[in-house]
């Protein structure tokens, strides 16, 4: 609550800035082609290190191998240490997890660390004493990882990433989020729809949480993608920290100074879901277009009912790295990242039954 | 009638026997309570739980319950003098992240360096203990809203440093503290046994000691009979703040990072584990072994469940089911000790 | 007296003929802690008698009531009713034996009714349901009884405690029991109430009802009582006719001592260099203030209370800060910022309210003496635990305080005793001027004698005195100087010659 508190102050002080750029922008007219192209290249910039960019870009390279196999006839044993269990994605995580854990034949010990680096850690160590076969993380940070890992490592245990990894690490294998991938694909629907438009769109950016890797993975990728094709200008970007009722806040601002905006892209569902409040709040439903990621249940409705234009699903990894230990268990090389995009979801594929991610 | 007079006046031989047992009923008991409930915990589980019985396991949970302890050596000052400290885990971020700031940009980290880090954090946790002592003590907000205040502002001032990201820290001397090993005892928790002897020596060996129960017991009266006791308040709060900058230093050492967005909640972590360990949350009464087998009531608790894969909503509400009958427990044993009136 | 009428009704148990036993108290003993509140009692109350209990405070009278009414059970010892054993363990089966207590602390449910209350578990219904109208008139017949005039569907919240007293009392009566115990029934009532009382527990009696009485008031005790039944220190001393006793045999009996406190010969300081002189002294609650205290000398502050007596001391002692006027300790400028600078400068305080200012109850006795002495205990930061508990103990045999080890927590004791803690604590400090107010409220008769010689004791080894009381008495004969205070000012500054009760009561109301 506190940080919510404190990335509120920020948000405020973003705003006061974003406002006032906003305001110099519009009396100059909209951006010279310089500028868009300086844009990019800063988007490049900061997505060059970005894990999730990088491991896209590497998904299926490399050959790793555990270093013991799993003698004939033995139950695998699992340790998932998850950074919490406090939302529905999370949960699915470990039930998918679970599931394909059950189909073949291990067994998966679930560990929360309720939220808090500190407690994950804690839960990790701890779980170091019952010797497993394997440790599968979905860390709630990665910083501080290493000498842990380092343990794992002289106790010959191999360790997998799910959703969220490391760059630079010893990992067999890391199925990672894709996020990079999910604006990309998100920004090429978003060009084709509006390829007859003779003006440039002007589009508003929800972004996550500042600084957060993901939330500049999919934003950075989403406003490339449209500030490569031309045909967008992009008026206002503002975080939104993931959460429907900030997101709302920073909708409200964007609308009040940029009122004729006409797309707006949500970092993730509840950031588009949020926006949308604040569009219906202002009178103007109908009149912008909504776009989001995840493909969360709640969005479903919205898109049906034609007030959000698309999302793209955003999947649980789990399932896939269990698969991969068992592999690498049996002494089969595993690639070192995987990146699976999800698919995009827009009226009609939901009329041909597509399914909520979460 | 005389020989009521004489055992009045001479109660040499009854001193010594009821010392002895007021002793035992109304201070030690609650250890007893408590150390009993350990013991049993223990044995319940070195028979149901997997691997809980080794070595390792048990080094495992002393050293992940060292930081919430030493944090929980400031906390039981504070309670005692009737206060509370809600920012302790803002300032175990902010102070971890300080002493993370300091050595994130070398590329060798010296045991000098270390030193200045430590240094740093505990300066840090100081200061945040000394802005909650002058706001309580000297504008006399109550502690729960000044402690709330600070909680908020320091978080603040951590993210804002750091841009909310956490600060990575080379691996080296530094996570030595945090992860590395004298003998077979892990750093953290000889850390620990030496903050635990400061806060003995402090509350138990020291005028200040006498001091701060008074106050905790009846402030207006330890005032008249000559304590400084806005003095005391800062006291108390800085080296709470002192206990949990060391906090922060470890809790940053074993992640290798400053986690400016991490410890939310720390603080009720720590208070559990001073109320378990039965100080009372109005002052004045209270001991630190007892918050020493708090902490490790709780941490045992919890590592035992983690062993028998209990799912981590069951371990929260467990946990919270031992705070309430360790409570309530305490509560009866009082009444027993003392049913005067 | 419409009483005979009431209580004509079914008494709870049999009835006796008067004179009979009709319970009986063998070897009872109940401790707390380490003390020993009831030493091995035995008594028996008769049918329709007053039988008095007398103690000082801490003495084991109202323990030994609650032990007989089920809300005490003993550690040892019998109970007879009608000579055979019985065994209460709580109120309810008491009541159910004819056995109802008036508590001291009232335990009335404020938010009931009047007549709730008095009714409360014998409350008349029909099918059932509590029938509202015939309540209210049996608890107004019972209310007329005891002379509280008040609306039965008042809200209990709204009485006065005198008046609680009353209506707890028609409970008991209501409750029809044949053993009626009265812990302290006079103590909140006004002159009248109390007489009113008096007469109420004659007719009980001459209804062949069972009256146990606690009381402190010795007068109430000779007046009603039948029997007396004489404490101390838990053991019990005598059981007399109440018409072989008078006055000071009582006060012998209840205290082991003839004497209590004769009045000292006040003797003149001035010419003396004075100890503390105190000029036109302003502050808050304080208007002007002049003031004198010589070596040795014991200095009374009468005055009613809001008369800026505690203000005064207050200042004094450092606690409170002056806003105008000069104070001079031994001849150099006193200007305390906090006690512990007025304890250095060798002033303290005894305080008015001990339980909120000058004690911390739940710690023990060693705790509180120990506090404001804790410079000298020890050296530099660190504390000598064994000089503590020499202290203590030298100071718990210095002032007779009668505890089981100075380990014992302060709130086991009695309040003369704990008033003897709080003034351990301040002498501890070795104060060359002793700041008492209040001293003696709210404790028993020995115990005030007690203290008054232990002041007077410390007076002739020349620490100076100033002592706030309210009872003027207790100044006329303790004092060497009187000043009397009203309105915040000092009016009045008199040696204590020939001066009377009515020419102190002049000057401390405005006259």
């Amino acid at each position: 609550m506190k940080r919510k508190q404190a990335m509120r102050i920020t948000a405020v002080t973003a705003l006061a800035a974003a406002c006032l750029s906003a305001c110099a922008d519009d009396s100059g007219g909209s951006a010279s082609a310089e500028d868009v192209d300086a844009r990019i290249a800063e988007i490049n910039k900061s997505l060059e290190d970005n894990l999730y960019v990088k491991a896209a870009a590497e998904s299926g390279e490399g050959e790793n191998t555990c270093p013991k196999t799993l003698p004939e006839g033995e139950t695998a044993e699992i340790v998932f240490s998850i950074e919490g269990l406090s939302h529905p994605f999370l949960v699915g995580q470990v039930d998918k997890a679970k599931a394909k854990a059950e189909e073949q034949g291990a067994t998966l010990t679930v560990i929360s660390g309720d939220d808090d680096v500190n407690k994950q850690l804690n839960g990790v160590e701890t779980a170091l004493g019952s010797n497993p076969d394997a440790l599968m993380m979905m860390p709630a940070n990665t910083e501080g990882l290493g000498p842990i890992l380092q343990q794992y490592e002289d106790a010959q245990i191999p360790y997998f990433f799910t959703q969220k990894g490391l760059l630079e690490s010893n990992a067999t294998n890391q199925v990672l989020a894709p996020y990079g991938e999910e604006g990309k694909i998100l920004g090429e629907y978003v060009v084709e729809h509006y390829a007859d438009s003779e003006e440039p769109v002007k589009v508003a950016l929800i972004s996550g949480i500042t600084g957060d890797v993901s939330s500049v993975a999919r934003t950075g990728s989403f406003e490339r993608e449209l500030l490569e094709s031309g045909n967008f200008e992009i008026v206002a970007e503002e975080p939104g920290e993931y959460r429907r009722e900030e997101s709302q806040t920073a909708m409200d601002s964007i609308l009040a100074a940029h009122p004729d905006v006409e797309l707006v892209f949500g970092a993730n569902d509840e950031g588009a879901l949020g926006a949308l409040q604040a569009i219906k709040a202002a009178g103007k439903g109908g009149e912008i277009d909504v776009v989001g990621i995840d493909g969360q249940s709640d969005i479903f409705p919205a898109i049906e009912s034609g007030d959000v234009l698309a999302t793209v699903k955003h999947m649980q990894t789990a399932p896939y790295v269990v698969e991969n230990i068992m592999k690498c268990l049996s002494g089969e090389a595993v690639p070192a990242f995987q990146v699976f995009p999800g698919d995009l979801v827009d009226a009609a594929a939901i009329e041909e039954g597509a399914e909520p991610a979460f | 009638m005389t020989m009521t007079e004489k055992s009045e006046l001479s109660p040499a031989s009854s001193t010594r026997r009821t010392r002895g047992a007021a002793r035992l009923s109304s201070m030690n008991l609650h250890d007893f309570g408590l150390l009993g409930a350990l013991l049993l915990l223990v044995c319940v589980y070195a028979i149901i739980a997997p691997n809980f019985l080794t070595e390792f396991n048990l080094l495992n949970v002393l050293r992940q319950v060292s930081i919430v302890a030493i944090a929980a050596v400031g906390m039981t000052t504070v309670i005692l003098i009737a206060g509370i400290d809600l920012s302790v885990g803002s300032t175990v971020a902010f102070s971890g992240t300080l002493a993370a700031l300091f050595l994130t940009e070398r590329t060798e980290i010296g045991v000098i360096a270390v030193l200045i880090a430590v240094t740093i954090a505990v300066l840090a946790g100081a200061g945040v203990g000394l802005l909650n002592g002058l706001i309580i003590g000297l504008l006399g907000v109550p502690a729960f809203i000044a402690t709330l205040a600070t909680l908020t502002g320091v978080r603040g001032f951590a993210l804002l440093l750091t841009e909310a990201k956490p600060v990575s820290v080379p691996v080296g001397d530094y996570s030595w503290l945090g992860t590395g090993h004298i003998g077979p005892l892990p750093v953290p928790v000889l850390i620990m046994a030496l903050v635990f002897f400061i806060g003995y020596v402090l509350l138990s060996r020291m005028k200040i000691g006498r001091r701060i129960y008074a106050v905790g017991g009846n402030e207006s009266a330890a005032r008249l009979s000559g304590v400084r006791v806005t003095r005391l308040i800062l006291f108390v709060y800085i080296f709470a703040g002192a206990c949990t900058g060391l906090a922060g230093c470890l809790a940053s050492a074993r992640l290798s990072s400053g986690q400016p967005a991490g410890f939310i909640g720390f603080e009720l972590d720590v208070i559990a584990a001073v109320v378990v360990g039965g100080t009372s949350l109005m002052g004045g009464r209270g001991r630190l072994s007892g918050t020493f087998f708090g902490a490790l009531l709780i941490g045992v608790l919890g590592n035992g469940l983690t062993l028998m894969d209990v799912q981590t909503y069951w371990k929260q509400i467990l946990t919270g089911i031992v705070i309430v009958v360790a409570i309530v427990v305490d509560g009866i044993i009082r009444r027993r000790g003392s049913q005067a009136s | 007296m419409s009483l005979d009428a009431l209580l004509e009704g079914d008494i709870a148990g049999p009835m006796a003929s008067p004179g009979t036993v009709i319970l009986r108290g063998e070897g009872l003993s109940k401790a707390f802690g380490g003390n020993q509140a009831v030493d091995q009692v035995s008594f028996d109350l008769r049918a329709g008698e007053v039988h008095a209990f007398v103690g000082e405070n801490g003495a084991g009278k109202s323990t030994l009531a609650k032990l007989i009414a089920g809300v005490l059970n003993s550690d040892e010892g019998t109970l007879e009713v009608d000579g055979s054993p019985v065994h209460f363990p709580g109120p309810h089966d008491a009541q159910a034996a004819g056995i109802a207590m008036v508590h001291q602390e009232l335990s009335v449910v404020s938010s009931l009714s009047v007549a709730e209350n008095v009714l409360f578990g014998v409350e008349p219904s029909r099918w059932g349901w509590m029938h509202r109208q015939k309540m209210s008139a049996t608890a107004r017949k019972y209310l007329d009884v005891v002379g509280l005039h008040v609306p039965p569907n008042l809200s209990t919240a709204r009485l006065s405690t005198a008046q609680r007293q009353l209506l707890e009392i028609a409970h008991v009566l209501a409750l029809n029991a044949r053993i009626i115990i009265l812990d302290e029934p006079t103590s909140s009532l006004a002159t009248s109430d109390a007489h009113h009382l008096r007469e109420l527990i004659g007719a009980l009696r001459e209804a062949g009802r069972t009256v146990v009485l606690v009381s402190h008031d010795f007068d109430e005790v000779l007046d009603v009582a039948d029997r007396v039944t004489c404490l101390r220190d838990g053991q019990w001393v005598c059981t007399e006719p109440a018409e072989t006793l008078d006055h000071d045999k009582l006060i012998r009996l209840v205290t082991g001592r003839d004497v209590l406190v004769a009045p000292r010969e006040a003797r003149v300081h001035t010419g003396e260099a004075p100890v503390l002189e105190v000029r036109e002294l302003t502050g808050p609650g304080l208007v002007h203030a002049d003031l004198v205290l010589h070596p040795g000398e014991i200095l009374g502050i009468g005055g009613l209370v809001g008369s800026g007596r505690t203000e005064l001391m207050r200042i004094l002692a450092g606690d409170v800060r002056p806003t105008a006027g000069s104070m001079m300790l031994f001849g150099e400028s006193f200007a305390p910022s906090a006690p512990s600078a007025a304890l250095k400068r060798g002033v303290s305080l005894v305080p008015e309210s001990r339980k909120e200012q000058g004690l911390i109850l739940h710690a023990t006795v060693l705790q509180n003496i120990e506090l404001a002495a804790l410079d000298s205990l020890g050296s530099g930061p660190f504390f000598r635990a064994g000089a503590a508990r020499m202290l203590a103990a030298e100071y718990v045999e210095k002032l007779r305080i009668k505890v089981s080890s100075v380990h014992a927590p302060v709130n086991s004791l009695s309040g003369g005793n704990q008033q003897k803690v709080v003034l351990a604590k301040v002498l501890a400090t070795q104060p060359r001027v002793l700041l008492l107010d209040e001293p003696t409220k709210g404790i028993d008769v020995g115990a005030k004698a007690e203290i008054l010689t232990l002041m007077r004791g410390l007076a002739a080894q020349g620490i100076s005195v100033v002592m706030v009381s309210s009872v003027l008495q207790e100044l006329l004969d303790s004092c060497d100087r009187i000043v009397v205070m009203r309105g915040g000012r000092t009016v009045g500054d008199l040696e204590n010659v020939d001066i009377s009760e009515e020419d102190l009561a002049r000057l401390a109301f405005a006259g």
